[in-house]
């Protein structure tokens, strides 16, 4: 009784550490790019360590993030009730327990595929060293090696299923990668005194909003075309292609919309249309190759 | 004003329908027709996700109307193009009307740019309202048709309501419009993908 109460205790603490909804996005990401290589010989069990590799690796990196950036965290509104700003989780557990989940992940992907197990670790080496480590508190820029490990996960499920890198994959993985500035970007425009605060230089610190906004509309087109690059070559039918432009259409008109008649209510409509785009791409993709 | 859940289970009802329509019920229509009902369903469908993300405030905005004038429009030029043989004559009026009123209602916010929004949507409400009926009469169209017709009245009361608001004479409260609307969207949404399929 009293271990189950320890481990729920556990659970309800080392949960937040893991952002759930970015994780099972990222998640969904990489089963979409292994569902659409229409890999003839899936297996449970191949589908099973695709998901708990992908789920491991990416929940492990957002822990080492947050014990990174604790000192950050804390200084930001936004994020100062997190476990470790707030003082509820040890650091050195948090680092413990990042670095056991990373491993595990990454351990599962080589144990499946060398190549999978190889793009799962750049992702992880990109995103906690390259991007939060060495570059966040740096430059602006740092978004993008960001955005391109949030491009592993796709990357990788589609490696595993075609046994090998294929334009389509890098396709994917460059959807993610320019889907990622209007994701980022609108957030930091809405939590601009909290990233200023906590002295981490953005976009719209450093080039002003105007300009990020300019980026924001520039990439989500980017983003819009690279996935509809991905719909012709995995052969998606005429209607999902539709669909898929009816989307982009909305994402596109508010990023434009957002730089010509600028307000924080369009700008947040952004953020959440972008993570909606995102999901309903992935779902079309999986829907129409299935 | 926020979005109860229950409107909210309704816009992402009808944002289904209209997404099925776009994706799965289009197979025999020639390019341009399903070019014009991609666009008036697919308009639909991103009301319905843009009401849920930003609240009705939306409407307020002055480009709504324009864009929302294009649901008639397509849906019209969509009927037109399928049913009859000489539709150029229609598209091309449409088509001249609408960036005609366009740029009047960028130019200028008086009445005669309201005005000519509301010719159009006049003449596309009443293709859509009529045409069905027409066919169904002459024996060119299943009874199922007359769906369109009943979708346009739907969508035209919705637009009187949310016009006569705007106009600052309205006809019910805005709490009242605000809980009607994604009835009528659901609504409109169903009939006209009933009457086309």
């Amino acid at each position: 009784m009293e271990n189950k109460s320890i481990i729920n205790r556990k659970f309800k603490l080392y949960w937040p550490l893991i952002k759930s909804l970015q994780t099972a996005l990222l998640l969904v990401t990489g089963i979409t790019g292994y569902v659409s290589a229409r890999c003839p010989v899936t297996t449970w069990k191949t589908f099973a360590g695709l998901t708990i590799s992908l789920f491991l690796t990416v929940s492990g990196s957002t822990i080492l993030n947050m014990w990174y950036d604790r000192d950050i965290d804390a200084r930001m509104d936004r994020t100062k009730h997190r476990p470790l700003p707030l003082g509820t989780l040890n650091p050195k557990e948090a680092l413990i327990l990042g670095l056991i989940v990373s491993t595990l992940g990454v351990g599962i992907a080589l144990s499946m595929s060398l190549i999978f197990g190889v793009i799962i670790f750049a992702g992880l080496f990109i995103d906690v060293i390259i991007y939060t480590i060495w570059l966040k508190r740096k430059t602006a820029w740092s978004i993008v090696w960001g955005g391109i490990s949030g491009g592993m996960p796709i990357l990788a499920g589609r490696t595993l299923g075609t046994g090998e890198i294929d334009p389509i994959g890098i396709l994917f993985a460059t959807a993610i990668l320019l889907w990622i500035p209007t994701h980022i970007l609108t957030f930091s425009i809405k939590y601009f005194e909290d990233y200023k605060n906590a002295g981490v230089p953005t976009f719209p610190s450093t080039y002003g909003n105007h300009r990020t906004r300019v980026i924001i509309a520039i990439s989500s087109l980017g983003a819009a075309l690279a996935i509809a690059g991905v719909g012709y070559g995995i052969g998606l039918s005429w209607g999902y292609m539709r669909l898929f432009a009816v989307l982009t259409v909305g994402i596109v008109g508010l990023a434009s919309f957002s730089v010509f008649k600028p307000s924080e209510r369009v700008n947040f409509g952004l953020f959440k249309y972008a993570s909606l785009y995102m999901l309903g791409s992935m779902i079309m993709v999986i829907i129409g190759v299935l | 004003m926020k979005i109860s859940i229950l409107s909210r289970i309704i816009f992402l009802l009808t944002g289904h329908i209209a997404g099925y329509k776009i994706i799965s019920g289009m197979d025999n229509y020639s390019n341009f027709t399903t070019a014009f009902y991609t666009i008036s369903f697919g308009l639909l469908l991103l009301s319905c996700l843009l009401l849920l993300l930003l609240d009705f405030e939306i409407l307020e905005n002055d480009y709504v109307a324009i864009i929302s004038s294009l649901i008639p429009i397509t849906l019209s030029l969509g009927l037109v193009s399928d049913k009859l043989e000489h539709s150029n004559s229609y598209s091309i009026l449409i088509s001249i009307s609408f960036i005609v009123a366009v740029i009047l209602r960028l130019s200028s916010k008086g009445k005669v740019a309201s005005l000519a929004l509301g010719v159009i949507h006049f003449i596309s409400g009443s293709v859509i309202f009529l045409l069905p009926i027409i066919l169904f009469i002459t024996e060119r169209a299943d009874m199922q048709i007359l769906m369109i017709s009943v979708g346009g009245v739907i969508i035209g009361t919705g637009g009187m309501l949310l016009g006569l608001l705007k106009a600052g004479k309205p006809l019910i409260s805005k709490e009242k419009i605000i809980v009607v609307f994604p009835i009528i969207l659901f609504f409109t949404t169903l009939a006209f993908f009933i009457g086309l399929k």
